[in-house]
């Protein structure tokens, strides 16, 4: 759930994470196209040997240039991307997301029942799974890495988890304390990736310095700042897999300079190529660019706790005074889509139809004279210095809330600095980002729109509206994803209509590589399966 | 004063400048908004669980105290471990310091090389087209900001002729070399064209000094004329002006390393500052003050044994 605010971003002389975005409305609605989301369909329906292809090549090392160092390769703790899709690649979740990011498949388990109460599941696990070391994957090896997770920050994934029992060396039973539908979304999701029980005696400091795991790579060598390679786990759980010997993640905050080593073969695949580049590196030879669909939004966030924004009026004005698709022309290349719900489309139960505050001056000023301030009033806008797109954007921002009579001053801050100001509710408006890991919204909902239980205050808008709130608590104490799926759509159009967040564009995750890697493809959380990647 | 006192009592007056930098380094980056734990947990930092992290990272104690028990930490050769990453910061500072260390080391004789071959052309045919190409055309160079350099450099040199790598640090010692060739150009003709001309001005003086006319009347090669008496005695103001250089090269490799992808120190630096990894901002406060302090000194050293009437004192 990488927000603009986990730090790992914050680095480099530009700002690592590029938000440029590129959606086209083909690559949307493609989701789950490509040879990995085959594969991984054949995974989820039971048969994970993969079949080799007769072009296939088994061997090399994949060089991948990414723009930061994973902050950590301990599951429970991690929140930023570079580490989630990392240990992603290290160790396996019981569930992992669908291809086109809508649900959850089965991975290191195998099946599951539901106990007529709805209170207790019991997951049976994949026969033949080892770790690392060679030690068979064991009930107690999940008991204890969820019951860790209990213990960490990211403890309120589970906090409907009542207990966990391990009646077998290949069953566990998890009891919940009330009906939980989102329970194997919750399992998916990078946190609950299985450790070995107890560490293997390790503490942690020693145990994620040469972490074992049951994912299709083991850690070789991890030079902080510079590279961190990956390579073959002899005893994955997938036949044949994975064809590459070994990855090097190489760190390259600089935009231009991974474009750069893309073009002077230094790198197979490179994270993130600014949108600008996009044109020019899809006309070059030797290099594919993939714009693949994400769960990514990106929105304006007023602070409520300032009584500019605590007036609904004034919120709804500024969404309607936001020209989405001059942004979307100007600053994103025309690769993004203009956003509504704080659902993307790449997450499951986005609604459709959630009602559009778009470009509409005449409509900007129409709720404006309905708020206690008609005549407009002065704020600030707090961006992260070098941070091009959303500088650009807020320059856009600032034009548009001008014609309404909403004076917006911008200030930049460092990442740090930017936090603070966000943690404390010292902001007016500030642009921001959340991304999803699993193919259920209850990841993000407790933080986007829960002031109560969330602790993030609904993304530091401080945005609280009870209604809102039991209709979540109802969707997730629902099995049924039908009914799920009709109480979030009412939410996203509830909380579309309050406006918390000026939501303004979904983009795709850009990656450009050689036209030498074959099978590089990515479901919209953005964790890719590298053990289907081979080179030629 | 002998030398050895001279440079004992240099050595000795290190550490209060040292300490000092760090005092300030200490107030500034804590006087300036911004919480590493909020920094780390982002969305999830409830006040709960940053005081856990201020108290697991010591943070919650008095600012006077966290000095204190950074002093002597120090003293022990030890930064604390990285708020960031999972080990001592000691051990990400040297490891990337090495990098830093070679490119600057590499840039300081890459701009020798280049500048002594032109100030001998430029000073022996004095106002002739030569001299004034040696004097204007680096002045352009000087006037280029080295991220465009590196960026020039690597589309023709990396790019296209394909002779060096465009970024990163290679494997192995001829890797290392390999790899830091481009980026060590790009700074070397920063500081060149100031080589140039301070050594292009001093040489000139000496070829007009008489102890060059007397050794040119005693049928000394012209040669040796110019290596062993005139370059020898012009070459001294020089040393002082790449000293200078190489300081300002500790803190202005910064962009280089980040055009050619290095991983070095200052790029580690300017993360670590928007992270507020405390640990790591001291311990590389502390290692470039170490660091430009050493260079003005071997600077001041390297001119005494250069011109025996330099007296250190």
């Amino acid at each position: 759930m990488n927000t603009d605010r986990s730090l790992e971003q914050g680095a480099g002389l530009s700002r690592r994470f590029p938000r440029r975005q590129f959606l086209g409305a083909a690559a949307l609605t493609g989701l789950g196209a490509g040879s990995a989301g085959s594969l991984l369909a054949a995974c989820a329906s039971g048969s994970p040997a993969a079949k080799p292809s007769a072009a296939m090549r088994r061997g090399g090392d994949l060089i991948f240039a990414r723009t930061a160092d994973p902050m950590t390769l301990d599951p429970a703790p991690a929140s930023d991307n570079e580490a989630i899709w990392t240990i992603l690649n290290l160790y396996d979740c019981l569930y992992t997301v669908t291809p086109n990011g809508h649900g959850s498949m089965p991975w290191l388990a195998v099946s599951h029942e539901i106990s007529s109460d709805q209170l207790t599941w019991t997951v049976h696990l994949r026969p033949g799974v080892k770790f690392s070391d060679g030690k068979p994957l064991t009930a107690a090896d999940v008991k204890f890495t969820l019951e860790r997770v209990q213990k960490s920050v990211n403890a309120y994934i589970l906090a409907a988890v009542g207990g966990i029992d391990a009646p077998d060396a290949s069953t566990v039973v998890i009891h919940t304390k009330h009906p939980w539908g989102p329970l194997l979304g919750d399992l998916s999701l990078y946190c609950n990736a299985i450790l070995p029980k107890d560490l293997n005696g390790m503490t942690a400091a020693q145990f994620f310095n040469h972490p074992v795991g049951t994912g299709p790579f083991m850690l070789d060598s991890w030079t902080k700042g510079q590279a961190l390679k990956v390579s073959r786990n002899p005893h994955y759980w997938r036949k044949g897999r994975p064809i590459l010997d070994s990855v090097t993640f190489t760190t390259v905050p600089d935009d231009n300079t991974r474009v750069l080593q893309l073009r002077g073969s230094q790198a197979d695949i490179i994270e993130f190529p600014p949108f600008a580049d996009i044109a020019s590196l899809q006309r070059t030879p030797g290099i594919k660019v993939n714009l693949f669909p994400s769960t990514w939004v990106a929105y304006i966030g007023m602070n409520e706790k300032k009584p500019q924004f605590a007036d609904v009026h004034v919120r709804r004005a500024i969404s309607y005074a936001i020209d989405r698709n001059s942004i979307i022309k100007s600053v994103l290349f025309g690769h993004a889509q203009p956003a509504a719900s704080f659902f993307s489309p790449g997450w499951a139960f986005y609604n459709p139809n959630t009602p559009k505050l778009w470009y509409n001056p005449a409509k900007a000023k129409q709720e404006l004279s309905m708020s206690s301030y008609p005549k407009g009033f002065s704020a600030t806008y707090a961006i992260v210095a070098g941070d091009t797109v959303n500088s650009a954007i807020a320059q856009i921002v600032q034009a548009n809330l001008k014609k309404i009579g909403i004076k917006i001053g911008i200030q930049s801050y460092d990442v740090s600095a930017f936090t603070d100001l966000q943690r404390k509710a010292k902001y007016d408006l500030a642009p921001n980002y959340y991304t999803l890991d699993i193919g259920d919204p209850d990841e993000n909902t407790p933080w986007a729109i829960d002031a109560v239980y969330g602790g993030s205050w609904s993304l530091d808008t401080w945005y609280n509206n009870p209604e809102v709130l039991k209709l979540t608590y109802a969707s997730e104490r629902t099995i049924d994803p039908k009914k799920r799926a009709a109480i979030y759509a009412k939410i996203q159009e509830i909380v579309a209509m309050d406006c918390p967040f000026a939501e303004l564009y979904y983009q795709p995750y850009p990656y450009a590589q050689q036209t030498s890697v074959h099978n590089f493809s990515i479901p919209p959380t953005g964790n890719y399966h590298l053990e289907d990647v081979w080179l030629t | 004063m002998s030398r050895s006192i001279y440079i004992a009592r240099r050595l000795v007056l290190m550490i209060p400048t040292a300490l000092g930098i760090t005092l300030v380094t200490f107030v500034m980056i804590h006087l300036i908004p911004g919480d590493p734990a909020a920094t780390l947990l982002g969305m999830r930092a409830t006040p709960q669980k940053v005081a856990l992290l201020h108290r697991e990272w010591g943070l919650n104690k008095p600012l006077p105290e966290q000095y204190w028990l950074f002093l002597t930490r120090v003293l022990r050769g030890n930064f604390g471990d990285s708020l960031f990453y999972n080990s001592p910061a000691t051990k990400i500072i040297i490891n990337q310091s090495t990098v830093t260390l070679l490119l600057i080391v590499y840039a300081a004789i890459l701009s020798v090389v280049i500048a002594v071959p032109l100030a001998i052309v430029a000073a022996t045919q004095k106002d002739g087209p030569a001299d004034q190409a040696v004097r204007a055309i680096p002045l352009v160079g000087l006037g280029m900001p080295s991220a465009w350099v590196g960026i020039m450099l690597i589309l023709l040199l990396g790019l296209k002729a394909r002779v060096f790598p465009v970024g990163g640090y290679g494997t192995g010692f001829v890797g290392h070399l390999h790899s830091l060739f481009l980026p060590s150009l790009t700074l070397a003709l920063g500081i060149a064209p100031v080589l140039v001309r301070s050594l292009r001005a001093s040489l000139i003086d000496a070829l007009e000094a008489e102890y060059v006319a007397t050794a040119r009347s005693k049928g000394i090669p012209e040669r040796r004329v110019m290596l062993r008496h005139a370059v020898r005695n012009a070459i001294i103001s020089s040393v002082s002006i790449l000293g200078l250089q190489i300081a300002w090269l500790i803190s202005g490799t910064v962009v280089v390393e980040t055009v050619f992808g290095l991983p070095g120190v200052g790029a580690l630096m300017v993360n670590s500052i928007y992270r507020r990894d405390f640990p790591v901002v001291q311990g590389i406060t502390f290692m470039l003050a170490l660091a430009v302090i050493v260079t003005n000194l071997g600077t001041d050293i390297a001119r005494s044994l250069l011109d025996p009437r330099v007296r250190l004192e």
